[in-house]
């Protein structure tokens, strides 16, 4: 996708993610913002650029702050530690940017699709029927 | 918010509780019979019903046993207030007396309809019906 | 066949909001102890829901987004959770009432404890959801839920005075001895029920269900313009029976069986069984729209992948909310709270949840960005202004008046 400008709190926060094959693949939860050196105090024309969408519960903990953010963020940092930098989509798999912001890969290939993945294999698949679109 | 619910919930089971004066277990006295009689006119359209034939025997065994669930809630509500005066003494055994005369009658109708005694059924239906009128005639005469 | 049956999502949306348990039995109720004093707040009710359901099927078409997907983009992170948290509980408690409802329906056809039935129906329900498919699901319950109109036919064949009928709704007065704030908690808890958010979730999210585009702008109106409106009949045909029959015996509304009287005693045996099945499928249609609700709202507030359209495992924390929803309701409801308590006050709730759902719409139907030129037209924007007004005002004044009024005791 061609660089463009864009109001990154207005046009990507809290927007619906849809992967390659138009499953619903999480929130964006954060955006990673890269800045220009010294920026805002060189007086140049480069803008901060978006460099890569964040998604997935704990980007979204560190996000909601407060009592219940905090808590949240320090019980996922400790089911999953290490994962720090996790759930970082880059921009150059960002296809298109509407009321829905589509991806070029699938999302299983997305480090915030495991827990989807985790229910899938423990919960659902162990129920009969779960392969089959309703009738 | 749902805190608030809860103690929605936890205190909606707990409506009766002590009375604050004459007047007001009067007032209790009063609403104790209208809740009564408005399971005994239950219970006399239901009656109706089984005459003429127009519904199935467990459902109308059904309405007819939470009408007496309803009566006998009620009356057992009214009977833990504690009457607050020797005159409430008075009052509190005319409801009781009244209520029970009405509780058995349901409750007869209840056995009748279980045992599908369509017949015995029929002849509570006056009987229902002066209780009714019995237990408004209370709410006339004790109205604050 | 898609043609005939696509007005479905309306009806079954309209039934779960004007006919679920609670409803059948507090629109009996309000029959039974003010007539038609209130019959005016259903009318309100409706109108202000076919606005708000028709902006937000709009928004499901033109951007293929739910509402719950709009109001975390509209208010953030920290209020949409507060609203998540707030909505998923009048969910909860609704589901366990309806789940319950089902199973009274069943009881009073059975004369079977309901809550022998209880588990059996939360397992019906839970399994409706696992392998029906989403159109049959709403053709079948909306349609079977349609029975209930046997209570209008009562009304009819009961030969009422319209033009007294009429005139006792257009001239609400109270009886000696009613207080106003008890009245205006009754006012509340029917506006609560024509208008609650999980009607919304529910439809919004059946749009995307169906894939509707812009080009069926025509189907969400059809749906909005019949199914609401035919609630509110149904809703008003409850009130009308019971104030034509149980008023003039000064008969307390509390049961289901009570509202079945006035149906059995004017139509006989036939009316009876076509009501009781209205009850069932009205109830059932309820627990599918209140359990898909709590699995819709959590999934998109989250953006996992939801709904049925897709195979159950590729929705897994979708499946297993709903899931586990079902499960909790039906632990809940197995403890016998009274089920008919239950969604009374829920109602209330959802009245105070109402803004938190209504605002972040009524901006988006407005957001070019969202809608391009399928914006709200000058007149939803006007109607939609005085309902908020509405509603703002009913959730400030619900839970002051529950408070005062000990729940409409």
């Amino acid at each position: 996708m061609a660089a463009r400008i864009i109001d990154a709190a207005l046009e990507l926060l809290d927007r619906q993610l849809i992967d390659r094959d138009d499953k619903l693949a999480g929130n964006v939860d954060d955006v990673e913002i890269t800045l220009p050196e010294n920026w805002p105090a060189n007086e140049s024309d480069e803008l901060p650029v978006v460099t890569a969408l964040l998604s997935g519960p704990g980007v979204l903990a560190e996000r909601l702050g407060g009592r219940l953010g905090r808590g949240w963020a320090e019980f996922h940092r400790r089911i999953h530690p290490g994962t720090a930098g996790l759930g970082a989509i880059p921009v150059a798999q960002v296809r298109e940017i509407g009321s829905a912001i589509r991806l070029a890969v699938a999302r299983d290939q997305l480090p915030s699709d495991r827990m989807e993945d985790w229910f899938r294999r423990h919960v659902i698949a162990k129920i009969p029927g779960a392969g089959h679109a309703p009738e | 918010m749902v805190a608030i619910a809860m103690a929605a919930l936890l205190t909606s089971g707990a409506c009766v509780g002590s009375a604050r004066g004459e007047g007001d277990y009067q007032k209790k006295a009063v609403a104790t019979t209208e809740h009564v009689r408005s399971s005994v006119r239950t219970v006399q359209l239901a009656i109706q019903a089984a005459d003429e034939d127009d519904a199935f025997g467990p459902f109308l065994s059904r309405v007819i046993s939470q009408a007496e669930d309803d009566a006998g809630s009620a009356v057992n509500g009214f009977d833990t207030i504690q009457p607050p005066t020797d005159t409430s003494d008075q009052l509190r055994d005319d409801v009781d007396q009244i209520a029970a005369d009405s509780l058995d009658l349901i409750a007869a109708a209840r056995i009748a309809i279980r045992r599908g005694d369509l017949e015995g059924l029929a002849g509570l239906a006056d009987l229902l019906a002066q209780a009714g009128d019995n237990l408004e005639q209370f709410g006339q005469d004790h109205h604050a | 066949m898609k043609k005939v049956f696509a007005v479905t999502l309306g009806i079954l949306t309209a039934i779960g909001g004007f006919v679920d348990i609670g409803d059948i039995v507090a629109n009996a109720a309000v029959g039974a102890r003010y007539k038609w004093a209130l019959a005016w707040v259903v009318v309100v009710g409706v109108i202000g829901i076919v606005l708000f359901a028709e902006m937000a099927g709009r928004v499901a078409a033109v951007s293929g987004r739910a509402v719950f997907d709009l109001i975390r983009e509209r208010l953030g992170p920290r209020f949409a959770l507060a609203n998540l948290i707030g909505s998923f509980f009048v969910n909860l408690m609704t589901l366990t009432a309806e789940i319950a409802g089902v199973a009274l329906a069943l009881e009073l056809a059975t004369d079977v404890n309901y809550l022998l039935w209880l588990p059996v129906c939360a397992f019906a329900v839970w399994l409706v959801i696992w392998r029906v498919k989403f159109e049959t699901m709403e053709d079948v319950f909306g349609i079977v839920g349609l029975a209930m109109i046997v209570v209008a036919v009562t009304v009819w064949r009961a030969g009422p005075d319209w033009g007294s009928m009429f005139h006792e709704a257009s001239h609400p007065s109270l009886n000696s001895g009613e207080g106003l704030p008890t009245y205006f908690y009754y006012a509340i808890a029917l506006f609560g029920a024509a208008m609650t958010p999980y009607e919304v979730f529910f439809f919004s999210s059946g749009a995307v269900e169906e894939h509707w585009t812009r080009a069926d702008l025509f189907v969400n109106r059809a749906n909005v313009y019949i199914g609401f409106p035919l609630g509110g009949l149904l809703s008003l045909a409850l009130m009308s029976a019971a104030a034509l029959t149980l008023a003039p015996l000064d008969i307390t509304v509390e049961h289901l069986g009570q509202v079945a009287l006035p149906t059995t005693l004017t139509l006989g045996k036939l009316g009876l069984a076509t009501l009781l099945i209205g009850f069932f499928a009205a109830t059932f249609g309820a627990a599918l729209e209140t359990a898909l609700s709590a699995g819709y709202t959590i999934a998109q507030y989250f953006g996992w992948q939801w709904g049925k359209f897709v195979r159950p495992r590729e929705a897994a924390r979708f499946h297993t909310v709903v899931l586990a929803t079902i499960v909790v309701a039906a632990i809940i409801g197995l403890s016998s709270v009274d089920p008919i308590k239950v969604t009374e006050y829920s109602l209330i709730f959802s009245a105070v949840a109402l803004p938190l759902t209504y605002i972040p719409i009524l901006v988006v139907a407005n957001d070019p960005g969202y809608m391009g030129t399928k914006v709200n037209s000058r007149f939803s924007n006007a109607l939609g202004s005085v309902y908020l007004v509405i509603i703002l005002v009913a959730a400030l004044a619900a839970i002051p008046l529950m408070l005062a009024t000990k729940a409409g005791a």
